[in-house]
């Protein structure tokens, strides 16, 4: 995964992620809107086989990049979540 | 999140994950598919082929019989960190089967020999071509982790969905039983006061909507729970479907989290 | 190159030039070619 910076302002990135698909940004955008912080937060790409996804993240004022970084926290602590309550639902 | 499992064995799953985004079913939906890695022969060596398919062929049907893996023992070639082959990232799998002078015979993939016992075909009735009288095939497959995004040969999950719970609501019923006839699923039925829906029979709602309509008085609604999903699942053997499901995860973690290292340097 | 007579089945080396495609044994004309001994790589794609 290759992470490479379009544009930055003080409340607005546009990210381009090499390497992911669907599967990591649809999550990645969904824990995103669920913050208050976050005014906008979208993904684009042409075609997975052909181009790589650009996310835009617009805040309210705090540092997107730091935005994002929680929003990744956020993802792994939900994951871990789903693997404590499956592992104890198998017993 | 509530998890609630519905069956489970070693190769197909069905619970309702509840307490959470459709973003996050279908991310565990997608990385159950494509993202998680298992073995598949990649190259093969054909030493001898008198058999009715084209080496090219016989190729392909060995690259789609799925191999035991194990996530941990093994990596993709692009990722190892030797240069050449090691055992971590290729594993020889040989075949050599004759038929005899006086019949043909099936050829298996029980009859695949593997270098490493713990990587095994997961299915060994697999019909891989059949010899007619004197044919032989003797070669060696070359097997590398890959994934399911590159190729169908390494997906790992089949059949892999989800739907949303369906919610019915009965509710000023007048026991004329017309939604009890017209659902094509029979999963109403009449019960003292009112029609009623059992809690197993309400998974099986296809959320047509032909109750609704052949209710007069509007007395039964359909809507689906946007917060749980029924997930049914199927592993084709490389891994067990609690395996396949926990790896799953953990890729999306993976993603996650080295995302989360990137940008803490940026 | 090696090539085998579809009628006797015998293992026949022909020479263009002179007596053209055909076996030397029988006279027929359809001979099939041997596969190679040597050792084929190929993907399973």
């Amino acid at each position: 995964m290759e992470l490479k910076i379009i544009s930055k302002e003080d409340d607005e990135i546009q990210l381009e992620i090499k390497g992911e698909s669907h599967t990591l940004l649809n999550m990645l955008k969904s824990v995103l809107l669920d913050d208050e912080r976050v005014e906008i937060a979208t993904y684009d790409m042409k075609h997975v086989t052909i181009s790589d996804p650009v996310i835009l993240v617009k805040t309210d004022g705090t540092d997107p990049i730091i935005i994002v970084r929680d929003a990744a926290s956020k993802l792994i602590a939900q994951c871990d979540e789903f693997l404590t309550v499956f592992n104890r639902s198998l017993k | 999140m509530e998890i609630d499992v519905l069956e489970l064995s070693d190769r197909s799953a069905k619970f309702i994950l509840s307490n959470t985004t459709a973003a996050f079913a279908n991310g565990l939906r997608r990385a159950m598919l494509a993202d998680v890695p298992t073995l598949a022969i990649d190259d093969v060596n054909v030493y001898n082929n008198t058999s009715v398919l084209y080496d090219e062929q016989l190729a392909l049907r060995l690259g789609l019989i799925p191999l035991v893996t194990s996530f941990d023992d093994f990596v993709p070639q692009d990722e190892c960190t030797c240069e050449d082959g090691c055992p971590a990232c290729v594993i020889s799998l040989t075949l050599s089967v004759e038929a005899t002078a006086d019949e043909g015979r099936m050829v298996y993939s029980g009859d695949i020999v593997s270098s490493d016992p713990k990587v095994q075909p997961a299915e060994m009735n697999i019909p891989i071509i059949e010899l007619k009288v004197n044919q032989k095939v003797v070669l060696e497959g070359v097997a590398h982790m890959g994934y399911g995004r590159d190729h169908a040969k390494w997906q790992a999950g089949v059949a892999c969905g989800y739907k949303n719970l369906p919610i019915i609501t009965i509710d000023g019923c007048d026991r004329c039983g017309a939604c009890v006839n017209v659902c094509p699923r029979n999963i109403l039925c009449l019960g003292d006061k009112f029609v009623e829906v059992s809690d197993e029979s309400r998974l099986n709602c296809s959320l047509c909507g032909l109750c609704q309509d052949a209710c007069e008085i509007d007395a039964i609604s359909v809507t689906e729970n946007e917060s749980s999903f029924i997930f049914t699942m199927e592993s084709d053997g490389s891994y067990t479907v609690n395996e396949l499901i926990i790896n799953a995860v953990n890729t999306i973690k993976r993603k996650a989290s080295s995302m989360g290292d990137i940008l803490s340097t940026l | 190159m090696d090539y085998k007579c579809t009628r006797c089945k015998r293992t026949v080396e022909i020479d263009y030039q002179f007596t053209g495609i055909r076996c030397p044994y029988c006279g027929h004309r359809i001979l099939v070619k041997e596969r190679p001994t040597s050792i084929k790589t190929i993907k399973a794609e």
